[in-house]
C-alpha cells in the first residue's frame, strides 16, 4: 500500500486533542480552531536485502567515481570514517546501517589484501563514545577486530599531532582535518543522513576537522545567513563546508562517500500511537497512550529518562548511494525530502513545538536547557525550505520541562556557559565576540574532551549560535512547563499551560493570532509556500 | 534603662543551641529585654553615651543562638548587654562611633607591646583591669552595650562622626573597619581575589577592595540576588552564586581540576562567612602558595587541613581593627572606614531598623537577612528620647 504523504490539518471544534511532546513525557491538548497542524508523512517502505543493496551501491558509484573495489590495493592505507552517536535519533535497532556498510567495505578490502585499515568515528567536537556505544553502531565483529588493536579510533580535534592543515579556501577559511584520514590512499566516509543538514562535504570537512576549521562556519554570521541550514542551497554553513570540500578534493585526498537514508519509523510498536494521527488512534492506541502516560506521570524523571533512552528505533533504510561526494549527496537529499517534505501554505504568527527527550547531543544523557533551546530554536525552527513556518516578529511556543540540570560528564562547559556566559548576555554575537575563545582554548575542557566523555569547550556556544536565526526572527520565545529560572536565564518567557502561553503571545502578535503546530517527531521538513 | 542582656544561663544556652533561628529560639535563648541599672563610670577618662543606632552583627546572632565557640567564654563577663556596632551621642549631643575593643588603655593598664604600637586588636589584656573581662563593649558586664539606652566608653574609643555621615551610615563604620583591617593587611596590588559571602562583611569587603585596590580582580560568591546586585554595584569584577564561583575562577585561571579542587586558583580568598563549607570552598579556589583570610567569625569546626598543607596556603585570621599604614602615615582603621562608608554610600546597606521593644522581630530579620532581601539590621535604642529632644528643640 502506498504510504500517505504529510498532512496539514486545519483544526476545528471537532478536531481531537493533539499529542504534544514534553521532554520525557507528552500530553494531549486541544488547539484553538483554525490552527494548522503539520503531520509528517508516513514511513516509506525500506529496502529489502540490504547487503545486496550495499554491494550494488559500491559497485555502481555515482559521479566520476570508480567502483570501490577499483580503489583498493594490497599496500594501501585505508581509512573508514563514520558518523557518531548523534545520528540517528533515537539510535536505530541493530544492525545499524553503518555496521552493514562497513562490513561490506571490509569484505572488499580483505579480498584485495588491504591490511592497513583504520576506522575513525567522526566526532568533530562531540564527546567520545563508550565501548558499548561503539559496539552498538559497529556490531561485535567489527568492534572485536579493530578496537583491541587500536585500529578503531575516535577523532581527536585537540591533538595537533593527529591533525593536518590542508590549506585555505578562497575565503581564507582554514581547512584542517584528521591526519590519518588525510594521508590515506582512500578515505571512505559512511554516513546516516537523518536530516537535510547532514552529509555531503560536511561529513569530512566538519566531522573530521578541528576548532581552527569549524569556527569558520559554526558561527553566528553563518547561522544568520542560513535560511535554513536544512536547505544547503541557502545555507552559509553548507557553502563554507562545500568550499572546504573542494580544497580537500584539490589537495589530492580521495574521498569515497557512502550516504544512507532512513524512513521515519521512529518508535517501536509499544509506542505505535506516537507514529499515528490522533483521530486514527484505535482502542489499542488509546489504551497504550493512557497506560504509558500514567506510568510516566507517576515515575521519577530519572527513571523515565532511562526508559526513553533505551528506545531503539525500528528505522528502515530507504536508500544507499556511494561515490563522488556531491553526486551522492544530491541523490541523498532527494531521498530525505521524499520521506520528510510536507508542503505548507503560508506562515503563521505563532509556531508551537513540543520537544521530546532527545536531541543530537544528549544521547544517553540529559537534555539541559541549552540543548532545549538548540533543539527548539535551532533544529525544529529550521526544519523549513523557503521561509520559516512562523512570520518575522512571530512567537515560538515550546513545550519542555527545561529542567535546571546538566550531565557533569558530558556537558561540563555547558554548565559554565549557562552560569558564567548567559548571565552576562544572551546575544549570540556578543557571546561569540567576548567569550568563545576563552572556552575554546580552555585546557580543562580540552582535557575532558580528549580523555573523558565531554563535549568540547566551545560546543555550548555552537548550540546557542544554532538559535541565532530564530532569535533574530522571533519577537519572543515562550516555554510551557519549564523551570522558571532556567527559562529566564535564556531570555525566554515561562508559561504554565498552552492557554497561558497564548495569552502571553498576544502581547507580541495580537489577538486571534494564527498558530502552526509542528507535530514532530517523527521528523518532517516544511516546504513553506 | 532598657537593655537587651545576655545572662549566663546554661539551660537556656543548651535550649537555644538545639533550635534553629526562630522566635521560639529567641525566647529559649539567654537574652531578655530588661530594665537594668545604668553602668557606672570607672574613671574620668570614661563617658556616658546614648546609642542612637546599634547594628546586629553575625557574631551577635551566633551568641544569641549559642553557635559561637565556648573558647570566648573567658573573654566575656556576665550578664552583658549586647551590641558592639555603636553609633551614640554624649550628654551634649555630639555623635560618635565607638571602637568597641576593650584593650589596655580603657582597662587602665600599662600598655602591652601590641597596644603600644596601636595594635589594639591583638591586646594581651582582654580580661583584666578596672573593668570586667570582655573582648569588646557588647560582651563586657561593666560597660553595657549598644542594645541599650546607655553605655559607657573610654575616651580613646570614641571617633567623631563627620557631619556628612548620617547615623545609619555611621553604623556601617564598625563592620567596614573590620573588613578594611583584613583587606589592608593582606591584599597586594593586582591580586586576583575571591570573596565568599556577601552579607554585611562580604559586601563591606568588596567596597574596601574596590576602594583601595583598583586593579584587583574581585570574584564574589553571593547567595541571594540582592547581594549579587549590591556586590556588583560596590565594584566586584564578577558576581555569581557560591556554587558558580569555582567555575568562574577555574575559567579565569585556566585551571585544571582534581576532583572538586582547582589545580590553580585565585591569589587570595576572603572568607566572609567562616563556616566549614565556606572554608572548604576557599581551599578549593585558592592557588597553591596563596592566602585565605578568615574574616567571618568562625566556630568549632571539623576540617580537613590536608589541602591547606599540600597546597601550602597561608591561613590568616582577621579580627577587629586598629591602625593602618597608608603611605608614611598611621591612621585609625575607623577613620579610613568612614571614608569608605561615605565614598561607597554604605548607608544603603542598612535595610531596616527596630526599637528595642521589637527585638524579636529585629533578630529574626537579621538572621534571615539574605532570605528577606536585607543586609544590615539595626536597633534605634533611643528613638523615643531622640524624638522628644527634637520636639523640645523645635
Amino acid at each position: 500500500m502506498k504510504k500517505r504523504p504529510g498532512l496539514v490539518l486545519y483544526s476545528d471544534e471537532k478536531t481531537p486533542k493533539v499529542l504534544i511532546w514534553h521532554g520525557e513525557n507528552f500530553y494531549l491538548e486541544k488547539l484553538p480552531s483554525g490552527s494548522k497542524i503539520i503531520y509528517p508523512p508516513e514511513p516509506l517502505k525500506g529496502l529489502k536485502d540490504l547487503r545486496s543493496q550495499i554491494k550494488y551501491a559500491l559497485e555502481n558509484p555515482l559521479g566520476d567515481s570508480k567502483p570501490l573495489k577499483d580503489y583498493l590495493f594490497a599496500e594501501m592505507k585505508l581509512t573508514i570514517a563514520f558518523d557518531d552517536i548523534s545520528l540517528p535519533l533515537p539510535p536505530m535497532r541493530q544492525p545499524d546501517i553503518r555496521q552493514l556498510v562497513i562490513e561490506e567495505i571490509l569484505n572488499l578490502a580483505a579480498e584485495k589484501g588491504v591490511d592497513d585499515v583504520v576506522l575513525i568515528a567522526a566526532l568533530a567536537l562531540h564527546r567520545r563514545m563508550t565501548q558499548l556505544e561503539l559496539r552498538h553502531i559497529l556490531g561485535d565483529r567489527i568492534f572485536e577486530a579493530f578496537y583491541p588493536y587500536g585500529l578503531l579510533l575516535q577523532h581527536n580535534a585537540e591533538d595537533q599531532k593527529e591533525l593536518l592543515h590542508i590549506g585555505f579556501t578562497e575565503k581564507n577559511e582554514d581547512v584542517e582535518i584528521n591526519k590519518r584520514a588525510a594521508e590515506s590512499d582512500l578515505l571512505i566516509y559512511v554516513n546516516i543522513n537523518l536530516v537535510a543538514m547532514d552529509g555531503g562535504h560536511k561529513s569530512v570537512a566538519t566531522g573530521l576537522s578541528s576548532y581552527r576549521s569549524l569556527k569558520h562556519h559554526h558561527n553566528v554570521e553563518a547561522m544568520l545567513n542560513s535560511r535554513s541550514f536544512m536547505d544547503m542551497h541557502h545555507s552559509e554553513l553548507h557553502s563554507s563546508n562545500w568550499r572546504m570540500g573542494k580544497v580537500i578534493k584539490n589537495s589530492g585526498i580521495k574521498v569515497f562517500q557512502i550516504e544512507t537514508t532512513l524512513n521515519n519509523a521512529t518508535f517501536p510498536h509499544e509506542f505505535a500511537f506516537l507514529q499515528k494521527r490522533e483521530w486514527e488512534w484505535d482502542f489499542k492506541d488509546r489504551l497504550s497512550y493512557y497506560g504509558v502516560k500514567k506510568a510516566l506521570d507517576n515515575s521519577p524523571r530519572a527513571l523515565t529518562r532511562e526508559v526513553f533512552h533505551k528506545i531503539k528505533s525500528p528505522y528502515q533504510v530507504t536508500s544507499i548511494q556511494a561515490g563522488e561526494v556531491e553526486e551522492v549527496h544530491h541523490k541523498t537529499l532527494e531521498n530525505v525530502f521524499a520521506q520528510q517534505k510536507v508542503e505548507v501554505e503560508g506562515q503563521s504568527d505563532i509556531l508551537l513545538m513540543g520537544l521530546p527527550y532527545i536531541c543530537p547531543y544528549n544521547v544517553n544523557s540529559i537534555m539541559n536547557p541549552i540543548l532545549v533551546a538548540c533543539l527548539g530554536l535551532g533544529y525544529f525552527f529550521n526544519m523549513y525550505l523557503n521561509k520559516p513556518l512562523v512570520r518575522k516578529g512571530g512567537v515560538a511556543i515550546i513545550s519542555h520541562p527545561t529542567t535546571y540540570e546538566f550531565n557533569q560528564t558530558h556537558h561540563p562547559s555547558y554548565i559554565d556557559f549557562f552560569e558564567q556566559v548567559l548571565t552576562c548576555s544572551t546575544d549570540p554575537l556578543y557571546i561569540q565576540q567576548n567569550f568563545e575563545e576563552s572556552f575554546a582554548y580552555d585546557p580543562w575542557y580540552s582535557h575532558l574532551y580528549q580523555n573523558g566523555y565531554a563535549y568540547h569547550g566551545v560546543h555550548p556556544f555552537y548550540m546557542w549560535y544554532w538559535c541565532a536565526h530564530a532569535l533574530d526572527h522571533l519577537s519572543s520565545v515562550i516555554i510551557i512547563g519549564g523551570n522558571k529560572k532556567a527559562v529566564k536565564r535564556m531570555g525566554f518567557k515561562s508559561a504554565t499551560t498552552l492557554s497561558d502561553a497564548l495569552e502571553i503571545a498576544e502581547d507580541y502578535v495580537g489577538k486571534d493570532a494564527s498558530l502552526t503546530y509542528l507535530h514532530v517527531p517523527p521528523l518532517l521538513i516544511a516546504d513553506v509556500k | 534603662m532598657k537593655a537587651i542582656i545576655y545572662n549566663n544561663n546554661a539551660l537556656k544556652y543548651i535550649a537555644s543551641k538545639a533550635t534553629s533561628y526562630s522566635r521560639i529560639a529567641i525566647d529559649l535563648s539567654p537574652i531578655t529585654l530588661s530594665e537594668i541599672q545604668e553602668p557606672e563610670i570607672p574613671s574620668q577618662s570614661w563617658v556616658r553615651l546614648y546609642p542612637i543606632v546599634s547594628g546586629i552583627c553575625g557574631s551577635d546572632l551566633a551568641t544569641i543562638f549559642s553557635k559561637s565557640s565556648l573558647f570566648l567564654k573567658d573573654y566575656v563577663s556576665f550578664p552583658f548587654v549586647l551590641g558592639h556596632e555603636i553609633v551614640a551621642v554624649n550628654d551634649v549631643g555630639k555623635r560618635y562611633v565607638v571602637q568597641s575593643i576593650l584593650s589596655c588603655e580603657p582597662r587602665g593598664l600599662d600598655l602591652c607591646n601590641f597596644c603600644k604600637s596601636g595594635q589594639i586588636d591583638k591586646c594581651l589584656n582582654l580580661n583584666r583591669g578596672v573593668i570586667k573581662a570582655g573582648l569588646q563593649i557588647g560582651f563586657c558586664a561593666s560597660t553595657g552595650g549598644g542594645w541599650a539606652q546607655q553605655l559607657i566608653a573610654h575616651n580613646c574609643q570614641l571617633i567623631e562622626i563627620p557631619d556628612e555621615l548620617s547615623d545609619l551610615g555611621a553604623v556601617m563604620v564598625e563592620p567596614t573597619a573590620c573588613a578594611l583591617h583584613g583587606v589592608l593587611n593582606n591584599v597586594e596590588p593586582n591580586m586576583t581575589i575571591g570573596v565568599i559571602g556577601a552579607g554585611t562583611i562580604g559586601l563591606s569587603t568588596v567596597a574596601c577592595l574596590s576602594s583601595y585596590f583598583k586593579d584587583a580582580q574581585i570574584y564574589v560568591g553571593a547567595k541571594w540576588p540582592h547581594q549579587q546586585k549590591l556586590a556588583s554595584q560596590l565594584g566586584a569584577s564578577w558576581v555569581g552564586t557560591p556554587s558558580n564561583l569555582e567555575g568562574q575562577i577555574r575559567l579565569l585561571t585556566k585551571s585544571m581540576k582534581v576532583k572538586s579542587f582547582l589545580t590553580s586558583g585565585v591569589d587570595l580568598t576572603i572568607d566572609a562567612i567562616a563556616t566549614p563549607e565556606s572554608f572548604n570552598q576557599a581551599l578549593k579556589i585558592t592557588r597553591p602558595g596563596g592566602k585565605i583570610v578568615l574574616l567571618g567569625m568562625p566556630s568549632v569546626a571539623k576540617l580537613d587541613l590536608t589541602p591547606l598543607w599540600l597546597r601550602q596556603i597561608t591561613l590568616v585570621p582577621a579580627y577587629g581593627y586598629s591602625q593602618e599604614s597608608i603611605g608614611q602615615k598611621r591612621l585609625k582603621t575607623f577613620e579610613l572606614a568612614i571614608e569608605v562608608v561615605l565614598k561607597k554610600r554604605l548607608e544603603s546597606l542598612v535595610s531596616k531598623t527596630y526599637t528595642l521593644e521589637n527585638y524579636r522581630q529585629a533578630i529574626i530579620h537579621a538572621a534571615e537577612a539574605g532570605k528577606t532581601g536585607a543586609v544590615k539590621i539595626a536597633f534605634l535604642p533611643n528613638l523615643k528620647k531622640l524624638k522628644t529632644e527634637k520636639n523640645q528643640k523645635s
